[in-house]
């Protein structure tokens, strides 16, 4: 889907270069930052806002905040975790905008399934997969839902979701496992023709 | 021979290195050794893989290609666009602090006017102010709160 997320130590060193540049005034060194993660920025609000427009919209408000942060980011941490919380909090704050807008009505109109695909032959069994799962993930507490689309659907190594979400690696398979616990209940009458 | 009863976290931890095929050679016999020990390990196993499978069918369709295209520059526009709103701002706020300081030292402060004029136009403006204000928070709330903000128009 997107370049390897691997952050080995000549990436980390590579970041740190771009945003000391950056810091200095040089906006194309800004611009290797941005090519090196919009996608994945991208991705991040996609999981939580489930509407293309938006997600794009958030991930680039995500950069210019970030540009403007610069100055209090921490050198000798990898930049994308740092990137990652900026991208979710403008999520959480479309959602609760989205929210009070639609009070009134009903919350499936906003669960916009359009930006998935399916692997699968028939198309109404397909769209009815799609529209299960994700309904399934939605109603899930934050915190699952949040690592069972880090894990599932972006494909973060544990380390990384540690990265991002300032928690021990432990406490990641913990919580996945919980996540993925919950998953399986609400899917359950899928998972029993399964096996 | 004693049925070894193993650590709950210790099982949750390998059973997510299982299923997302992170498992160290030592890892996957200690996984294997569990898997034979308990039929509720097993239903576990075959549930969460399960589930797994599900998920893994469901997948992010790829946006456009062009819009990576753009992106740099979109992003680059809202910075420009973060500075313009600063320094736009920071310029009404410098007039309008001297513009006050002027409308009293010499406006207010002449003896020159007669009062009922100082007193309108102080009405005047006050009422311009709070109008402006009262204008921009209906948008800004109607903006927020539209119900039908997702719909294409």
């Amino acid at each position: 889907m997107y370049e390897s997320k691997s952050s080995d130590g000549m990436s980390q060193a590579m970041e740190r270069h771009w945003v000391e540049e950056t810091l200095h005034g040089n906006k194309q060194a800004f611009g290797h930052l941005v090519k090196r993660y919009m996608q994945r920025s991208y991705y991040v609000a996609l999981g939580f806002v489930h509407n293309h427009e938006q997600a794009l919209d958030i991930s680039q408000e995500a950069f210019a905040k970030a540009y403007y942060s610069l100055n209090r980011f921490d050198l000798q941490k990898p930049f994308f975790p740092w990137l990652y919380r900026i991208v979710k909090n403008l999520s959480l704050n479309e959602i609760r905008n989205r929210k009070n807008r639609t009070a009134k009505l009903q919350n499936l109109a906003f669960l916009d399934f359009s930006h998935t695909v399916v692997e699968e032959d028939r198309p109404l069994e397909k769209e009815e997969l799609k529209k299960e799962v994700w309904q399934a993930i939605d109603s899930l507490k934050p915190a699952e839902k949040e690592i069972i689309l880090l894990r599932e659907f972006q494909e973060y190594s544990y380390q990384e979701i540690a990265e991002m979400l300032e928690i021990p690696v432990g406490t990641v398979m913990s919580r996945l496992y919980t996540a993925r616990k919950a998953l399986k209940e609400q899917l359950k009458h899928k998972v029993a023709d399964l096996i | 021979m004693k049925n070894e009863k193993p650590i709950p976290e210790e099982w949750q931890h390998l059973l997510m290195k299982a299923l997302d095929e992170a498992l160290t050679q030592e890892e996957q016999s200690r996984f294997e050794q569990l898997l034979e020990s308990s039929t509720e390990f097993r239903h576990e196993w075959r549930e969460f893989s399960a589930v797994h499978a599900l998920t893994k069918k469901v997948r992010y369709k790829e946006p456009q290609g062009e819009i990576w295209d753009m992106y740099q520059t979109n992003v680059y526009h809202r910075i420009e666009r973060g500075l313009s709103w600063f320094l736009t701002l920071t310029g009404i706020l410098i007039l309008t602090a001297y513009g006050l300081y002027e409308f009293v030292t010499l406006f207010l402060a002449d003896p020159a006017i007669p009062g009922i004029v100082k007193i309108g136009v102080v009405f005047l403006g006050s009422g311009l102010v709070a109008l402006f204000f009262s204008v921009v928070r209906e948008k800004l709330f109607i903006r927020k709160n539209d119900p039908y903000r997702e719909v294409e128009r």
